[in-house]
């Protein structure tokens, strides 16, 4: 939880903290003054947050599903919009991710199922839900061990989307007719899901430049075909490719996965292990070589033996490509806000 | 301090707000990098959101897709420079393809700042104004405006090269990008007066202090967009 100055106050509720701001405004951890029970409570007070935060509540006053926050209340005053809703407690997804890419396939699928079965419960309501910015910062983890996911201040019903004009979504994640102002439908979502899918198998973050999920080509050699496949067909730049919505994707997703031995990544780990024990071989050689010569003898073959590991020490060290490439250059982004009321992507 | 940012982004008593602003942020190997950028659609001419909306837009992919690569072999000026103008060129040529195509003119002011460490490099075309509030209220570019009509601009006319100015961020600074609507009623003073560091504690109390600028300016009968950015570098 980030710094706690300077809080404001709302009636009924106790803010005990601030739980993450974002471009749209601030989430705030606060108990019910009566209950005694945690709310997150999301605020805004410019005219455009407080529109967003008014269509997120619209989307979420049906939803009953346990794994999306359930809405508690909605409070207008002159300055500011209040969202009180359920919080949950936990991890968010792109954490647990950021510790563990890549994924072993059956994890990758397993945790794409988790996925693909919330957004299929959107994509099933009678007016029928898109999310439109999912991505693994909008999935938690809670304590007991299911996957929630949040922030629907994007999320629009089929109906709305014809009259919808503003860029939203996650470079990277949202999918292309998304990104250049085309009417974005359930194969967003898929596209999305499928751009998350991609980030567990490859290891390689979407939302990087140059914001392209990574495609079955990039995937460890320990992924079988079917799910190179798959992964394909989610990422597909013609919304018509994909699975129409996370429903069909469901069916589509393998019960068993057929794994080849995960040869590259063997020889990765040894390739470390070596590198490893090298520098460390070098690093007591050249301490040794120190020590004999403070003690006043000499040792030539020793100097050359230890000046040719170097060399090689260095270049094996280019060779492991740890000169940094931009995508290890660019470790994360922070801000990515645009404000305008230009219509869709380019001209 | 933690960096933090506030914006302001009203019509005014316009039906339409063609002023468009990009906050973008990323950590990378040589420290924070961080670009704000204002853009002021000419009023005057057609579809002035369009044209500040598409190099707010233009601008932020230069700045994931293009910057880490010219930042990556260290940080020059000239690099940066080039880069900028390239990319600058190529916006302007699309805007007045757009404008010859649709029969209209579609043009845009830019001020863009960009902090990199604790360097900062302005780039400036057109009359809003970037200041470096310290301990006095500095205004950073030179408006390029002739009575009520703009001299440089991007989208109309031929190119023409962003004047550039640059420093370093020397102990406690904000920064503050203002439209121009924010300038014909108010004055630095009012500004430098709202926004003192003392006064601002984080996001909330510089949001307020931008509502209320923009307050006071529509009651001193501001009719134009208003909108600003102000920036703490943390």
């Amino acid at each position: 939880m980030q710094g706690t100055k300077d809080l404001p106050v709302v009636p009924g509720y106790r803010i005990l903290g601030i739980l993450g701001r974002g471009g749209m405004g601030c989430v705030y951890l606060a108990e019910h003054e009566e209950l005694h029970k945690k709310y997150a409570l999301k605020h805004a007070a410019g005219e455009v947050e407080r529109e967003q935060l008014r269509r997120e509540a619209a989307a979420m006053r049906d939803l009953t599903d346990r794994r999306i926050p359930y809405l508690v209340d909605l409070r207008e005053s002159r300055e500011a919009t209040w969202l009180v809703m359920e919080y949950v407690e936990g991890v968010s997804l792109a954490e647990e991710l950021k510790k563990s890419v890549p994924l072993e396939e059956e994890a990758a699928i397993g945790l794409l199922r988790e996925m693909a079965e919330i957004v299929a419960y959107l994509h099933r309501q009678r007016n029928v839900l898109i999310h439109r910015d999912l991505k693994p910062e909008n999935f938690v983890r809670a304590k007991d061990g299911s996957l929630h996911l949040l922030d629907f201040g994007t999320a629009l019903s089929e109906i709305a989307l014809l009259r919808k004009k503003e860029l939203c979504g996650t470079p990277g994640y949202a999918a292309p007719e998304q990104m250049h102002g085309g009417i974005a439908g359930t194969e967003a979502d898929v596209y999305a899901l499928g751009a998350v899918f991609s980030y567990m198998l490859t290891g390689v973050e979407p939302a990087l430049p140059p914001f392209h999920p990574a495609g079955a080509e990039d995937c460890p050699e320990a992924v079988s075909a079917d799910t190179g496949r798959l992964l394909t067909q989610l990422i597909a730049a013609a919304p018509e490719r994909r699975p129409q919505d996370a429903v069909r994707l469901l069916e589509r997703l393998p019960v068993e996965t057929h794994r080849k031995k995960p040869v590259r990544e063997m020889l990765a780990q040894i390739e470390e292990r070596l590198y490893q024990i090298f520098m460390w071989g070098l690093v007591t050689a050249a301490c040794w070589l120190l020590r004999q010569r403070t003690a006043g003898q000499a040792v030539p073959q020793a100097e050359f033996v230890c000046g040719g590991m170097c060399l090689f020490g260095l270049f094996w060290y280019l060779l492991r490509g740890c000169v940094p490439g931009r995508e290890r250059f660019v470790k994360n982004r922070v801000w990515n806000v645009i404000y305008t009321e230009k219509d869709g992507y380019g001209l | 301090m933690a960096a933090f940012y506030a914006v302001l982004h009203e019509c005014g008593r316009r039906s339409m707000n063609q002023d468009s602003i990009a906050m973008q942020r990323i950590e990378t190997g040589i420290g924070e990098v961080t670009l704000a950028l204002l853009c002021d659609g000419m009023g005057g001419m057609d579809r002035g959101e369009v044209a500040s909306g598409y190099v707010a837009e233009r601008l932020s992919i230069w700045f994931y897709d293009v910057l880490p690569g010219v930042l990556q072999t260290g940080i020059y000026a000239a690099k940066l420079r080039k880069s900028l103008q390239r990319t600058l060129f190529r916006i302007h040529e699309d805007l007045r393809q757009y404008g010859e195509r649709k029969g209209i003119r579609c043009g845009t002011t830019m001020t863009m700042l960009l902090v990199i460490g604790r360097r900062w490099y302005c780039y400036h075309l057109g009359d809003s104004v970037a200041f470096l509030l310290g301990k006095k209220c500095r205004r950073i570019t030179t408006g390029h405006a002739l009575g009520s009509g703009v001299t440089r601009c991007i989208g109309i006319g031929r190119y023409h090269q962003p004047e550039e100015k640059r420093g370093r961020v020397s102990g406690k600074a904000d920064f503050l990008l203002t439209s121009d609507g924010m300038q014909h009623h108010l004055k630095e003073t009012d500004l430098y007066h709202a926004l003192q560091r003392e006064r601002i504690g984080d996001r909330e109390q510089a949001g307020k202090a931008l509502r209320a600028l923009a307050k006071t300016a529509a009651r001193r009968g501001e009719q134009d967009n208003l909108s600003a950015v102000f920036f703490r570098c943390g």
